[in-house]
């Protein structure tokens, strides 16, 4: 849940990067880091297996300026993709307060892609969200390589609430921040005034 | 105490007392917001993500072995004889939060841990009383209750300008 505190006028945002092993989930959250001034980012903290695969999760904090007088920080958050790390996903869920997932475009990885987003539903259900009010953004990565499925039907398979969409590039950038920036207006736009 | 926010209310607390705790003192959320620290510097917010984290996988551990326990009496250490880490759990408002300290060179970490665990037990007498806020149930439009009404793309780029972005 977001943290908006009215006497500091601040408010901290969870976002999670969600999707299959290998999809470029930890790559968005690279570039962002990269691109990023070093007075409006924190450390990077990635807790990796032995060969660069993530474990359990990566963060990065955010810390940007002001939208109506109120400073906001987004902490970034990437869930390890492998299948069999599903309780660390659901750990990682905990608090979100919007999503970006992370599709591969690549045309054999089209059922991690499907078998991923059904669990991720599955995930978010089982910790009592709705799944159809937390802010989404859909990013279909790698779109750089030859062997892709074509967009509209990764918008079939992936995107039957027609969320958000953009084509992505992580490695390169492409994509990487119109898809932060929208998932951010998204979240900001759900808080509830208010309560603490 | 009630009419002061959770950062304040946890200050109001801990300042006193961080002088005598020869640790870094901090206090974060259960999905890893900072609430109160110490140290004030770039690991601020990785220490709490961290701890949210390592905290929400010890507890995933105990409910495969121990359904029953209830988590609140738990506490998680990660020490050697003179540094390490160590966590409680309390509750405010409804929410649950998590003391923490860190300490190294430390000569008697068992009297270091009894004070942290007062400090713990001060939270529990402040703030036990307090439950979590009753939401009002609104009848009003859609977007009545939300923070912002409409944020604009030119605001959002605006905002993500600072960072060099």
């Amino acid at each position: 849940m977001s943290f908006v505190n009215y006497h500091t006028k601040e408010i901290n945002c969870k976002i999670v990067y969600y999707g299959p092993g290998l999809g470029g989930k930890t790559t968005n959250i690279q570039y962002i880091y990269q691109k990023t001034s070093s007075q409006n980012k924190g450390q990077m903290i990635t807790l990796n297996t032995e060969n660069e695969r993530t474990l359990f999760f990566d963060f990065l904090p955010l810390d940007l300026g002001e939208i109506r007088g109120f400073r906001t920080r987004f902490h970034l958050y990437t869930v390890p993709g492998q299948v069999f790390y599903e309780a660390s996903r659901k750990l990682i869920l905990r608090g979100v307060d919007g999503l970006v997932f992370v599709a591969d475009s690549q045309v054999e990885r089209m059922e991690a892609n499907i078998e991923s987003y059904q669990g991720l539903e599955k995930n978010l259900a089982e910790q009592g969200y709705d799944v159809s009010k937390v802010p989404m953004v859909m990013q279909w990565n790698k779109r750089d390589l030859p062997n892709i499925v074509p967009v509209e039907d990764l918008q079939f398979q992936l995107n039957k609430r027609k969320l958000p969409a953009f084509e992505a590039v992580a490695m390169n950038g492409q994509g990487v921040f119109e898809t932060l920036k929208m998932v951010s207006k998204s979240v900001l736009l759900n808080i509830k005034g208010g309560l603490e | 105490m009630k009419n002061l926010n959770v950062a304040e209310k946890i200050k109001g607390v801990l300042d006193p007392r961080k002088q005598k705790i020869m640790a870094r003192l901090f206090v974060t959320r259960e999905d890893g917001i900072t609430v109160y620290d110490t140290v004030q510097d770039k690991t601020t917010t990785s220490v709490a993500a961290l701890v949210s984290g390592v905290w929400q996988a010890s507890e995933a551990l105990m409910g495969m072995v121990q359904q029953n326990q209830e988590v609140m009496e738990f506490r998680l250490g990660f020490d050697s004889s003179s540094q390490g880490i160590y966590l409680f759990p309390f509750s405010l408002g409804g929410k649950r939060y998590f003391l923490g300290a860190i300490y190294n060179d430390c000569l008697n970490p068992g009297q270091l841990k009894r004070q942290v665990a007062l400090v713990k037990a001060e939270f529990d007498r402040t703030f036990g009383d307090e439950s979590a806020p009753k939401k009002k149930v609104s009848k009003n439009p859609p977007r009545e209750g939300f923070l912002f009404q409409d944020i604009s793309d030119d605001e959002i780029d605006r905002l993500f300008s600072v960072g060099g972005i």
